[in-house]
């Protein structure tokens, strides 16, 4: 699944337009909107970190969101030079306050150019002034990116900035429906960074999940608690070495759990392996 | 390909890491304090970063050089390693990096001129012969266009006659050793599994024939070989394939230039295992045979002294006993 995390409803807008999201009038803290198939999510958090890593961990307990989930955080930003509507996605977020950083790792062509971000407490109006002069400068990435990494594995965090506003084109210039806009226009980029990381997300560590016939032998004989988990990795590894064959055609007569587990690993230890 | 370098902030101006960087002048570089800030974090998936792993510039503060372990020697008494990378450009399937480290990315240690120091320390401080093996945390040459390990690290142990540098590698980048004129003290030494279990398991290495032919040509050169049947991988043809692997590599070497055979049986820690398996659930080895003693995997001990044995018969047909070293370990 993919989760957007956006700060203000003008930024969400077209979002929700795209991938044709529904409110889920479920969800009392933040505004949250799902897709019909349920594989996309947006959250709108408010500004700032602190209300973008609260949205951000409410969006993974209202959804129960899994490690391979795609966390995306969307929104505006400033830069001294770089032109408006001009997408970035970070390599580096920095925290103004604490000047913690957290390095989201790109691991496939990025659709637009990376920088580093800055993550201010309060509106930056002085472009210039500041150690970090060629970093975009917004208010959500630190809470939002620190926060995901708990949730979710870091490849698949990724935090995108629209350039809303420069030196020639201070923040006080902005309008909601501007930004409306200039989300609108770049809609394309995100669209090819979420193909890119869907992509990446395939080859995430696959949950090892327990073969159909672990259900029928459960059914079928009894175990203690210590012998289901000893059923479970026998029968993963007869589904890796016999994945056409099912195990309970070698299961004959046995009348207690422990010894189904020894018949199979005994069948598993005699059958040949190959490479 | 490295697409993106992270680079200490300390070690910017290293002349190393400028080379390096002029090297690579279309790649993204970030500039971080220390690599622990990329290469620790949690929440970080090997098995993506194996897609794409970045290189990491940094500088190494302490434990240059470390007691190997024991099952590690080919005949001193004092045996150290030193590792001037973290991970591996290759990706092989059994490889104990995958459960150790938390990111794939490499590591590079730049300061070579500090792990050169501790090495001439140690050998000043001994009077018996001393080993030092290099290839314990990444491939030694693999990386070897980037990184000049070879070149900085050969005229060092020129030098000291009495110290042996043993450079453990699956790699064909032998162009630096090609150009450069062997010495006593140095074995290269291969590392092999026989050539269908290479292609299964040993991802992105070069196949076992190519590495025989690098054997062939630093022999021609002079080079001292060795070579490392480490870790033995069980199939159930095992006998015809390491039959085979023993006549293709051990036919080949110079008895005059053969230094050292070694095997090594397959054993992970636990905690290793369980994360490669967990990585790679699909994966036939961690299915095979294995059983779980003192907090290792390994294969059952039938299995285990059932090869041993096999393969010490095969090889001792081509080598005297004085050259073999059983039992090496992979941890
Ligand atoms: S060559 Fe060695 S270090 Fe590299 S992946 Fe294979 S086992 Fe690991």
């Amino acid at each position: 699944m993919i989760h957007l995390i956006c700060a203000l409803k003008c930024e969400a807008k077209s979002l929700i337009a795209h991938f044709r999201l529904k409110n889920c009038s479920d969800s009392t803290s933040f505004p949250l909107y799902v897709s019909q198939d349920k594989q996309i999510s947006l959250t709108i958090s408010g500004v700032g970190k602190i209300n973008a890593a609260a949205a951000t961990a409410f969006t993974h307990a209202f959804l129960q969101t899994s490690k391979q989930d795609i966390w995306l955080n969307v929104g505006i930003a400033g830069h001294k030079d770089l032109e408006i509507g001009e997408v970035i996605i970070a390599h580096k977020i920095i925290e103004q306050s604490s000047q913690q950083s957290w390095y989201p790792q790109i691991l496939y062509s990025p659709p637009c150019q990376s920088m580093e971000v800055l993550s201010c407490d309060r509106p930056a109006s002085n472009y210039s002034d500041t150690i970090f002069s060629d970093a975009v400068f917004e208010m959500e990435a630190a809470g939002f990116y620190a926060t995901a990494c708990r949730f979710a594995t870091s490849e698949l965090i990724h935090v995108v900035k629209i350039i809303s506003d420069n030196q020639q084109h201070p923040a006080d210039k902005i309008s909601t429906p501007f930004v409306a806009d200039l989300l609108k226009d770049k809609l394309e980029i995100i669209d090819q960074l979420i193909a890119s990381l869907r992509q990446l997300a395939k080859d995430m560590d696959s949950p090892n999940e327990s073969p159909d016939y672990y259900d029928q032998i459960i059914e079928q004989w009894r175990f203690t608690h210590i012998e289901r988990n000893r059923l479970k990795s026998c029968l993963n590894r007869w589904h890796v070495l016999y994945p056409d064959e099912n195990p309970m055609k070698v299961l004959d007569g046995s009348l207690q759990g422990k010894d189904v587990i020894n018949q199979i690993t005994n069948k598993l230890d005699t059958l040949p392996v190959y490479y | 390909m490295i697409k993106t370098i992270y680079i200490e902030k300390q070690v910017a101006n290293h002349p190393r890491t400028r080379e390096i960087l002029a090297r690579f002048p279309d790649t993204t570089q970030i500039y971080c304090e220390r690599y622990g800030e990329i290469f620790n974090r949690k929440a970080q998936s090997f098995r993506l970063q194996k897609k794409q792993p970045a290189l990491i510039l940094a500088k190494k503060h302490k434990g240059f050089v470390l007691p190997a372990p024991e099952a590690y020697s080919i005949g001193a008494k004092e045996n150290y390693y030193f590792s001037h990378m973290m991970n591996c450009l290759y990706d092989c399937r059994y490889c104990f990096l995958q459960g150790m480290y938390r990111s794939a990315h490499y590591v590079l240690f730049v300061n070579y001129e500090d792990f050169a120091n501790e090495i001439k320390n140690k050998i000043q401080k001994t009077d018996k012969e001393i080993h030092f093996f290099s290839g314990y945390d990444c491939d030694s040459l693999a990386l070897e266009p980037v990184t000049k390990f070879l070149e900085y690290f050969l005229p060092v142990f020129r030098k000291y006659r009495k110290a042996l540098l043993e450079i453990r590698t699956k790699s064909t980048q032998i162009r630096t050793l090609l150009n450069t004129e062997p010495f006593e003290n140095c074995v290269l030494a291969w590392s092999f599994t026989p050539a269908e279990i290479a292609a299964v398991l040993e991802h992105k290495t070069p196949s076992v024939d190519r590495r025989i032919i690098s054997i062939i040509k630093l022999q021609e050169k002079g080079w001292r070989i060795g070579l490392r049947f480490d870790p033995l991988i069980y199939s159930s043809e095992y006998q015809s394939q390491y039959r085979k692997l023993f006549a293709d590599t051990l036919q080949i070497c110079n008895p005059e230039l053969l230094h050292s055979v070694t095997l090594g049986s397959f054993r992970l820690p636990k905690g290793y295992f369980k994360s490669l398996q967990k990585m790679y659930p699909d994966e036939r080895l961690f299915a095979s045979p294995l059983e779980e003693a003192n907090g290792m995997f390994s294969y059952k001990a039938q299995i285990q002294s059932e090869m041993l044995n096999f393969c010490r018969e095969e090889i001792l047909n081509y080598i005297p006993e004085e050259k073999f070293f059983p039992c090496h370990n992979a941890i």
